[in-house]
C-alpha cells in the first residue's frame, strides 16, 4: 500500500530508483543508440577527408627524404586525428542534449527506470565510442603507410651512416644501432601511446562538454564555453612555465593556481610531438596518464550529474 | 574563522548548486595537482612536454601560431614555419629564415633535426651566398659577413645540445663547423671526444678526435698514443677477423707524428700507404 501511494503521489518513475542504481547493460543499450544516431550524422565521412589528406601527403613526399616524409606523414595523420578529434567531441556533445529535448527522445528514455546517470553516462560512452572507432580507423591507415616508409628510411640512415663515417670502417654495433634508431621512427609502442594520448584528451574534452551542456542554454555556448576551456587547459602550463621563469608576485600565483585548480590540464596530454620524432615515451608514464583521463572522466560525470539530477527539462 | 561579510552576501546569493560544483573542483583540483606534478616531473626527464624558454620569440609566433599552440597543435604550427623557412631559403632572405626556425626550435626543441637544418642554412648556405653569390656587398664586407654566419650557425648548434645533449649528430655537426668553416684543430677534437662519450655515439667519432689530436700544435704526444690505441685494435680485428679496418688516414697520421716525435725505427709500424690507389700495405712479418 506505501508503494502504491508513493507511485501515484506524482513521483517520476527515475526519481523512486534507488539512488545509487546502476545497469552497465542499460548504459550501454543508451551508448548504442547514441553510436547509430551519430552514424546517421555521417560522422565518418571524415575518413575519407583524411584519407584523401594522405594520399596528397604520400604523392607529395614522394620525392622528399623518406625520413622528411616519415616525419610529414605522422605529423599531418596526427594533426587530422586530433583537429576530427577536437571539433568532434565538442560538436558532437552539445548537440546530444538540445537535440534529445527537441525530438523529445529524452523525455521518452526518462520516463522509463533509467536513472540520469545511466542517461548521462550512456551518451559520453556513445561520443567517446564512435571517435575511439574513427581514430583507430585513421591510426590504423598511418600505420599502413608508416610501415611502408620503414625500408627506406632504414636505406637512408645507413647510407647517411656511411657518408658520416667518411671511409672509415664502421662497425656492426654500429649498423645495427641506426638500423634500431630506424625502427624506432615506426610503428612502436610509443606510437601508440601517442595515439592513446589523443584518444584520453579527447575524451576529456567530450565529458567537460557534457558538463557543460547540463547548465548551457544553447548548443552555441557550449561550443564557444567548451572552446575556451579547450584553450585556457592547454594555456595554463605555459603560462606556469612562462611566469616561474620571469617571476611573478602574489597576484599572479594566485591566478596562476586557481587556473591549475579550476581546468582540466590538457597540456599533460600533448606528447605527440615527442613521440613522433622518435622519442620513446615509458610506459609507467602512459599509465599515470591514463590514469589522470580518467579521473577527469569520472569528475565531469559526476559535475555533469550534480547539475542534471534534478533539472527541469 | 570568520569569512569577511561582502564575501559570505555574495556566497548567500549564489545558487547552492554553483557553490557545491565549484566546491567539487576546487577539492578536486588540491587532489589532482600533485599527481599531475609527478605525472610532468616524469614526462619531463623523459624529454617530454619541454619547458618553453621565456623568451621574445614567443610574441613572434603571432596570434594563429599561438592559438595553433593553445589548440595542442605544436608540431603543425612548427611544420608550417619550416615550410616558410624553406621558402625564404630560396630568396636568400637568411635573417628571416633565422627567426623562422628560431620559432621552429622554440616550438619542438627535442626535434634534433630541426636545430641541424636550421644551423646548416646559416653556416653553409648563408656564408656560401655572401663569399661567393651576393654580388650587391661590396668585397671588404663579404667575408666579414660569411663569418658572421658561420658563427650564427655555431650558436644555434651549441643551443640544440643543450636541449638534446644526448644527441651524437649535433655534436658531429659543431665538429664539422670547426673544422671546415673555423680550421681549429684542436677544439675539434674536443668537441669529436664529447661526441663519441654519448652512449649510442658511433665509434668512428673516436677514431675524427684522434686524427684532427694530430693536427693540434702541442698535443702530439697525446695522439701518438690515441692513433696506436686504434692501430692496434685494428691489427688484432685485422688478426682474428680477417677484416681491414683502418684507413689511409690513421697510418699517414701516425707515420707523420713518429717523423715529429722521432720513434725510433724498431718501434715505427710496418704499414706504408699506396697513394696511387691509397691502399694500405701490410708487409707479413714471420
Amino acid at each position: 500500500m506505501t508503494s502504491e501511494n508513493s507511485t501515484t503521489s506524482g513521483d517520476s518513475p527515475s526519481s523512486i530508483l534507488p539512488a545509487f542504481a546502476f545497469s552497465p547493460s542499460r548504459v550501454w543499450v543508451l551508448a548504442q543508440s547514441t553510436i547509430v544516431q551519430l552514424v546517421r550524422m555521417k560522422v565518418f565521412y571524415f575518413l575519407l577527408v583524411f584519407a584523401a589528406l594522405i594520399l596528397v601527403i604520400v604523392a607529395i613526399g614522394l620525392l622528399w627524404r623518406p625520413v622528411d616524409h616519415l616525419l610529414q606523414i605522422k605529423r599531418w595523420s596526427f594533426g587530422a586525428m586530433y583537429v576530427f578529434s577536437m571539433v568532434y567531441s565538442i560538436s558532437a556533445t552539445s548537440l546530444l542534449l538540445p537535440r534529445d529535448v527537441e525530438d523529445r527522445t529524452l523525455y521518452t528514455i526518462l520516463s522509463k527506470p533509467v536513472p540520469r546517470f545511466e542517461y548521462l553516462a550512456g551518451r559520453l560512452l556513445g561520443v567517446i565510442s564512435v571517435n575511439a572507432i574513427a581514430m583507430f580507423a585513421m591510426f590504423g591507415l598511418m600505420c599502413v603507410l608508416v610501415m611502408w616508409k620503414i625500408p627506406a628510411v632504414e636505406e637512408q640512415m645507413m647510407n647517411e651512416l656511411r657518408a658520416a663515417a667518411n671511409g672509415e670502417a664502421i662497425s656492426l654495433e654500429d649498423q645495427e644501432r641506426t638500423l634500431a634508431a630506424a625502427r624506432q621512427q615506426g610503428v612502436t609502442l610509443s606510437l601508440f601511446w601517442g595515439f592513446w594520448a589523443l584518444i584520453l584528451k579527447a575524451s576529456v574534452i567530450t565529458v567537460v562538454t557534457l558538463f557543460v551542456s547540463t547548465f548551457a542554454t544553447s548548443s552555441l555556448f557550449t561550443i564557444v564555453s567548451t572552446t575556451m576551456i579547450v584553450f585556457i587547459g592547454h594555456f595554463h602550463q605555459i603560462a606556469m612555465d612562462y611566469w616561474f621563469q620571469e617571476g611573478i608576485g602574489l597576484g599572479g600565483i594566485i591566478v596562476s593556481n586557481l587556473l591549475r585548480l579550476m581546468f582540466p590540464n590538457l597540456a599533460m596530454f600533448d606528447v605527440v610531438d615527442e613521440v613522433i620524432t622518435g622519442s620513446t615515451l615509458a610506459t609507467g608514464a602512459a599509465l599515470q596518464m591514463t590514469g589522470l583521463g580518467f579521473f577527469y572522466l569520472a569528475l565531469f560525470l559526476v559535475l555533469s550529474q550534480l547539475i542534471f539530477v534534478d533539472k527541469e527539462l | 574563522m570568520q569569512l569577511p561579510e561582502p564575501i559570505l552576501k555574495i556566497a548567500r546569493r549564489l545558487p547552492p548548486k554553483f557553490t557545491l560544483v565549484t566546491t567539487v573542483i576546487i577539492l578536486a583540483g588540491f587532489a589532482r595537482v600533485p599527481y599531475e606534478n609527478v605525472l610532468l616531473k616524469n614526462l619531463r626527464s623523459d624529454g617530454f612536454l619541454p619547458q618553453h624558454q621565456a623568451s621574445s620569440a614567443t610574441e613572434q609566433i603571432g596570434v594563429q601560431g599561438f592559438i595553433g599552440i593553445l589548440g595542442g597543435l605544436r608540431y603543425m604550427v612548427a611544420t608550417f614555419f619550416t615550410l616558410k623557412a624553406n621558402e625564404l631559403w630560396e630568396t636568400q632572405d637568411w635573417d628571416d629564415l633565422e627567426e623562422k626556425y628560431r620559432l621552429v626550435t622554440l616550438l619542438q626543441p627535442r626535434d634534433a633535426e630541426s636545430w641541424s637544418t636550421g644551423a646548416w642554412h646559416l653556416y653553409a648556405n648563408a656564408s656560401a651566398w655572401y663569399r661567393l653569390d651576393d654580388r650587391t656587398l661590396p668585397e671588404p664586407l663579404r667575408e666579414p659577413r660569411a663569418k658572421e654566419y658561420e658563427r650564427r650557425g655555431e650558436a644555434i648548434l651549441r643551443q640544440g645540445i643543450k636541449w638534446n645533449p644526448h644527441d651524437p649528430w649535433l655534436w658531429r655537426d659543431l665538429g664539422g663547423v670547426y673544422r671546415e668553416r673555423f680550421k681549429d684543430p684542436c677544439a675539434t677534437a674536443q668537441i669529436y671526444l664529447e661526441a663519441s662519450k654519448i652512449p649510442n655515439a658511433p665509434s668512428f667519432f673516436y677514431r675524427f678526435y684522434a686524427y684532427q689530436l694530430a693536427k693540434c700544435p702541442g698535443e702530439e704526444k697525446k695522439a701518438y698514443v690515441e692513433l696506436m690505441k686504434i692501430y692496434e685494435h685494428g691489427k688484432r680485428v685485422l688478426i682474428e677477423q680477417d677484416v681491414m679496418v683502418w684507413r689511409p688516414t690513421l697510418i699517414v697520421s701516425i707515420r707523420d707524428l713518429e717523423e715529429k716525435l722521432g720513434i725510433p725505427q724498431s718501434q715505427r709500424i710496418p704499414e706504408r700507404v699506396e697513394n696511387e690507389r691509397m691502399r694500405i700495405i701490410t708487409p707479413i712479418r714471420s
